[in-house]
């Protein structure tokens, strides 16, 4: 911070020194949008709030004393009363089935508490194996029970850090970068905590608020429009609020029979459409919170994979007015978004700072969401195929329209998948040097454009005719599906590593080996 | 509905088999071949084999075989055998079947002389053969699945093992060669060109000049990397990711540097891999190979001229399972300390000192070491931070537990006027790779045999005669001199984690001694010599952000690429996204 600041720091100081003054009306939940420096972000308490008690837990909701109690109740209270039995708590999340076994834990519960795991020595020992294993070699990848392990350390030492106060840095510096905590003794805690023993919600409220807009004065906090954005986007859900309206107009689609036929389809454009903008607001929120391009890690991916895939339907579906796009992709997009809901410690949604390489770079941007929406397209024929092979299944015979409709999505997947691999190519050519290295992520990319291209050249070779392609469109799928998870999930090399990350496989096995049954079930049906 | 089948006499008595099939009457065609197909055939209740590519779709009412090198088969029609009967039978003929029998002119002439110069010719026959589809579909499936077994190898062992066995193996450099015949040979086929083949002759070629710009920039181009501080020297060479044997010819004394890898490299004892020294009749044999190699320390009689004590001592751990020789001297040129794995220090002086620690808490370990005053004994003292635990003495043989976890020392010997010398032995872990070699006569006789390891020079004799090898990263000298005048890492706010690394170079022409500045940051490299020509060209170095060292912030390791197919790359990569665009979307409607 510069010299131009501390004028602006002076009100702040004042106010610690004359408070507590005038009281005045609070309005609701002034916390909220106090903001906290945590992982090289500056964010909304809320936004801390629940992504601590996400990270701690594994969700943003638990059940304390009985009642349910919200990330801001459970992190406030941290804070404000740490001397309390906190370490006694049932609070900390270990999920692993063979590390539950390997320590001896009951494997039915989730949530254990502090002291039950700083007593279990077998944990010690993993975690000082883990941590002997970094030392060894910083760039090592921590693996199995030892990874689970570490996770549940970190987890215990978040908690310790939580208990501490260190981890509130909502003190802007005078100088520097770096905020600061405020200690017990300090401002605002100390005011907020006395606030807190009298059980004066209004005072409370009000001491947030006044420090809140101090540091606002300060100039050291995001702009405000950012902040309430933020904590806007935090409290609405628009993803899932989306895939509720892609699944209304989905099933509108499929029940509607004769001269309901065109009215239900005029409702399930509406309906999907509205769903459309919702997410594309979700979309851009994060674009505007975060500064940068929506897709750079697998939760941004799979969102921004159903957004394609309802983007490419809604296209068509203006081009054609076919019914079988949005019936197509809404499966896909509905299974996306809830899976992206649903398995908050697989797919992280936190907004975090982007490593250097992904930083600034217009090639990437272009090769990684021209790539994404090729996964999206994919997806999109996937759907499609799904539709013809369940006509064919249930003994319908698909009109020849639908294997065209196959066919033109299929064209849209492979020029973008083509143009996003060449670009990051480019872009690697550009930036590192190299132009191809055979990284598994990019392999992978191209083994799922060469499956495409089988395909179609198989089609054009009259190997195979329509069925085939809706068959084959079902199983390059799980090209893309390797190149898209199993790169960075299951085979866990080379270069793309900012998006490793690990669970989810028991999920992706499942869908392949429904879709390969559904495929048998199809060929079984055909003969 | 389609029409009946009403078999005609062919329209031109050619030799070619029947080869594709199409068109439905109640469609609009001539977009899409695939939609038509099957259509066509289900409609007609025929069962119809395709066994080759359709050649062309018409826009004429009606069914419509068209004549191709490849083969199709009538199957059945339920409605009227009798024709398919008659089509089996002439099936080495043009069949032409619709109600009206007019297909266009155009299309039966290119087909008709499409079949006609494969018929004549051996070199169009040959070209066809080489471009057909079937071709492709092998050559793509087969790289597909090779590129997917390459990535497991990776993810199982490392990405040189799979470089060496699929990516850079001949074979799969050759059928990539195949692909670029197929991709060439599939669009001479279309000869003479159509405005319609002007995506699909764009992409194929743009492929092959993206494969002919990687050939070259792999032969003709390198990669590297250079590390750089900011009080260093400039650097005038780079390593290169080759890994070779540099051997030193007694013949010329001309260093000859030969490619070996000793990941890939499969000897034993008894099968021996040998390796000619340049310019004279004497081989180099290897008969084992170690990725592990660790210097150990020894005791050699001394010259004379070292009057210091040097002492070897021997530390050991059952719970790692590791142990350890270090040793250490007094006298100036040895080591007079050691750091155990960064967690202890271990002096060795002549003379008593105060226990120092390189540690500010004032928490880190350390053993001092003394020579006693009987032969064959020495004083220790261990301590931690200023408190000293425990002393005492240690006679030549004795074992000592020092209280770091179970590490046991032991004094394995003392001795005044000896010097230390290292030779590589193969470890468990840790170390770098190497080989143990010997020279061999014509007659076959072997001399002393000695491990190499990577980054050393070792004299191997026979004889009368010496060869000095060397193993490790090639090395490459650059045109021009690079140096590191400032480093910087900025980082996200209040946390340590990097959110750029940002490097000013200097570089140096030789010749004219030019100077030039570069900035280098994380996306953003910078070249040498620069400008658009050198830039379009490729005759250009760049260098980028490849490494830090979280420990050093002087200090940065750039990646270095010498790229002269870079143009082609990018006209290929250009041209592919232009040819598919092109393709699927501005195509002319028939």
């Amino acid at each position: 911070m510069t010299n131009r600041t501390l004028p602006s720091l002076l009100p702040l100081l004042l106010w610690v020194i004359l408070l507590p003054s005038a009281w005045a009306s609070v309005p609701p939940a002034a916390l909220e949008t106090m903001v906290v420096q945590e992982g090289g972000r500056r964010k909304p308490y809320l936004v801390f709030a629940e992504e601590t008690l996400r990270s701690l837990s594994g969700k943003t909701r638990l059940t304390q004393d009985g009642g349910r109690m919200d990330a801001m109740g459970i992190i406030t209270s941290i804070w404000m009363d740490p001397s309390a039995d906190w370490k006694g708590r049932e609070l900390i999340l270990v999920s692993n089935r063979p590390l539950k076994q390997q320590l001896g834990l009951e494997t039915g519960r989730k949530l254990f508490s502090w002291n039950e795991l700083a007593g279990n020595a077998e944990l010690g020992r993993e975690i000082a194996e883990a941590a002997e294993t970094r030392r060894r070699d910083p760039r090592a990848k921590l693996v199995g029970l030892q990874k689970e392990a570490s996770d549940v350390g970190l987890r215990m030492g978040l908690l310790e850090s939580l208990l501490a106060g260190g981890s509130f840095r909502v003190i802007p510096p005078l100088s520097g970068t770096d905020w600061q905590a405020p200690s017990g003794d300090e401002m605002p805690l100390r005011a907020l905590r006395d606030a807190w023993s009298e059980n004066s919600r209004q005072r409370f409220d009000r001491t947030a608020e006044e420090f809140t807009g101090l540091v606002t004065q300060t100039g050291a906090s995001p702009a405000s429009w950012k902040i309430s954005l933020e904590v806007a986007y935090q409290k609405a859900h628009p993803f899932r609020w989306a895939w509720i309206l892609y699944a209304a107009a989905g099933i509108l689609l499929l029940v509607s029979r004769g001269s309901w036929e065109k009215c239900a389809y005029q409702l399930a454009w509406v309906l999907a459409g509205s769903g459309f903008l919702l997410q594309a607001a979700g979309l851009l929120s994060r674009v505007l919170i975060a500064g940068r391009p929506p897709v750079t890690n697998m939760y941004e991916s799979v969102i921004w994979v159903a957004f394609g895939t309802i983007l490419f339907a809604l296209i068509f579906e203006a081009i054609y007015r076919a019914g079988t796009f949005l019936l197509g992709a809404i499966p896909v997009a509905v299974a996306s978004l809830i899976l992206a809901d649903s398995q908050p410690m697989i797919l992280d949604r936190s907004i975090h700072p982007l490593t250097p390489v992904l930083r600034d770079n217009f090639w990437l941007t272009t090769h990684v969401l021209s790539i994404t929406l090729s996964y999206a397209a994919f997806a999109l024929a996937l759907g499609v195929a799904h539709v013809i092979l369940g006509r064919i299944i249930a003994g319908k015979d698909p009109s020849e329209r639908l294997y065209t409709y196959l066919y033109k999505t299929l064209q849209v997947g492979v020029l973008l998948l083509a143009a996003g691999t060449i670009l990051g190519g480019v872009w690697a050519n550009y930036s590192w040097g190299r132009f191809w290295d055979w990284d598994p992520k990019e392999t992978w990319a191209l083994i799922a454009l060469i499956g495409y291209l089988f395909l179609l050249h198989g089609r054009l070779s009259g190997m195979w005719g329509g069925f085939g392609l809706a068959v084959g469109s079902v199983l390059a799928f799980m090209g893309v599906l390797m190149a898209w998870y199993g790169v960075n999930f299951v085979l866990g090399a080379g270069l793309h590593s900012y998006g490793f990350g690990t669970g989810g496989f028991p999920l992706v096995a499942a869908f392949v080996s429904l879709e390969v049954l559904f495929v048998a079930v199809a060929f079984l049906r055909k003969r | 509905m389609l029409t009946p089948l009403a078999s005609r006499q062919a329209v031109a008595p050619f030799g070619s088999r029947i080869r594709g099939i199409l068109r439905g009457s109640s469609q609009s065609l001539g977009c899409n071949i695939f939609n038509t197909a099957s259509y066509v055939l289900r409609n007609s209740q025929c069962k119809l084999r395709v066994k080759s590519q359709l050649l062309r779709a018409s826009n004429q009412r009606g069914l419509v075989l068209c004549y191709c090198p490849s083969e199709a088969t009538l199957l059945s029609d339920p409605c009227r055998p009798k024709e398919c009967l008659e089509m089996k039978q002439n099936r080495s003929k043009l069949f032409e079947m619709s109600d009206q029998g007019n297909l266009t002119q155009r299309t039966l002439s290119r087909a008709g002389m499409i079949a006609e110069r494969q018929r004549r010719s051996v070199v169009w026959r040959l070209i066809h053969l080489l471009g057909s589809l079937k071709l492709a579909l092998l050559l793509l499936a087969t790289i597909a699945i090779a590129c997917a077994a390459a990535t497991f190898t990776e993810s199982r062992f490392d990405a040189a093992v799979a470089r060496a066995w699929i990516y850079k193996a001949p074979w799969f450099i050759a059928w990539l060669g195949l692909l670029c015949v197929n991709l060439f040979a599939v669009t001479l086929s279309r000869w003479p060109w159509q405005k319609k083949h002007t995506g699909f002759i764009i992409t194929h070629y743009g492929i092959i000049l993206l494969l002919i710009g990687a050939v070259i920039g792999s032969r003709f181009g390198f990669e590297g990397n250079v590390t750089l501080r900011t009080d260093g020297q400039p650097q005038r060479k780079i390593i290169t990711d080759r890994s070779c044997l540099q051997v030193e010819s007694p013949a010329d004394s001309y260093l000859y540097l030969l490619p070996l890898d000793t990941r890939f490299l499969h000897v034993t004892e008894n099968s021996p891999k040998f390796l000619p020294v340049p310019g004279t009749s004497l081989r180099i044999g290897i008969d084992a190979v170690s990725e592990h190699l660790v210097p150990e320390p020894r005791l050699a009689p001394g010259n004379g001229r070292n009057s210091g004590t040097v002492v070897l001592l021997g530390f050991s751990s059952g719970m790692m399972r590791q142990s350890l020789r270090v040793a250490l001297g007094t006298e100036e040129g040895s080591p007079h300390s050691h750091e155990f794995f960064g967690r202890a220090d271990i002096t060795f002086s002549a003379k008593e000192s105060t226990p120092t620690s390189r540690d500010p808490a004032g928490k880190k370990p350390w053993l001092q070491l003394l020579p006693g005053k009987e032969p064959g004994t020495m004083l220790y003292r261990i301590g931690r931070g200023v408190t000293v635990t425990s002393s005492g003495v240690l006679k030549s043989g004795e074992e000592l537990p020092l209280g770091w976890a179970d590490w046991r020392l032991q004094l394995l010997e003392i001795a005044p006027g000896k010097t230390i010398v290292t030779s590589p032995k193969p470890a468990q872990e840790g170390g770098v790779p190497g080989f143990h070699a010997c020279l061999i006569s014509p007659d076959g006789t072997k001399g002393a045999s000695a491990w190499v390891a990577s980054g050393e020079v070792v004299p191997l004799t026979i004889g009368n005669d010496l060869v000095r090898l060397g193993y490790g990263l090639e090395l490459k000298p650059i045109p021009f001199s690079i140096a590191l005048t400032d480093f910087r890492i900025p980082r996200d706010e209040g946390t340590e984690t990097p959110s750029d690394f940002r490097a000013t170079v200097l570089f140096k022409n030789l010749k004219t001694g030019q100077e030039k500045e570069g900035q280098i940051r994380m996306n953003h490299p910078a070249s040498y010599p620069g400008g658009i020509l050198a830039n379009i060209t490729g005759f250009n170095y760049k260098f980028s952000q490849a490494e830090w060292n979280p420990q050093d912030l002087q200090e940065t390791t750039l990646q270095v690429l010498y790229d002269p197919g870079w143009f082609l790359k990018w006209t290929g990569s250009l041209a592919i996204c232009l040819g598919i665009f092109m393709m699927f979307y501005l195509r002319p409607r028939a």
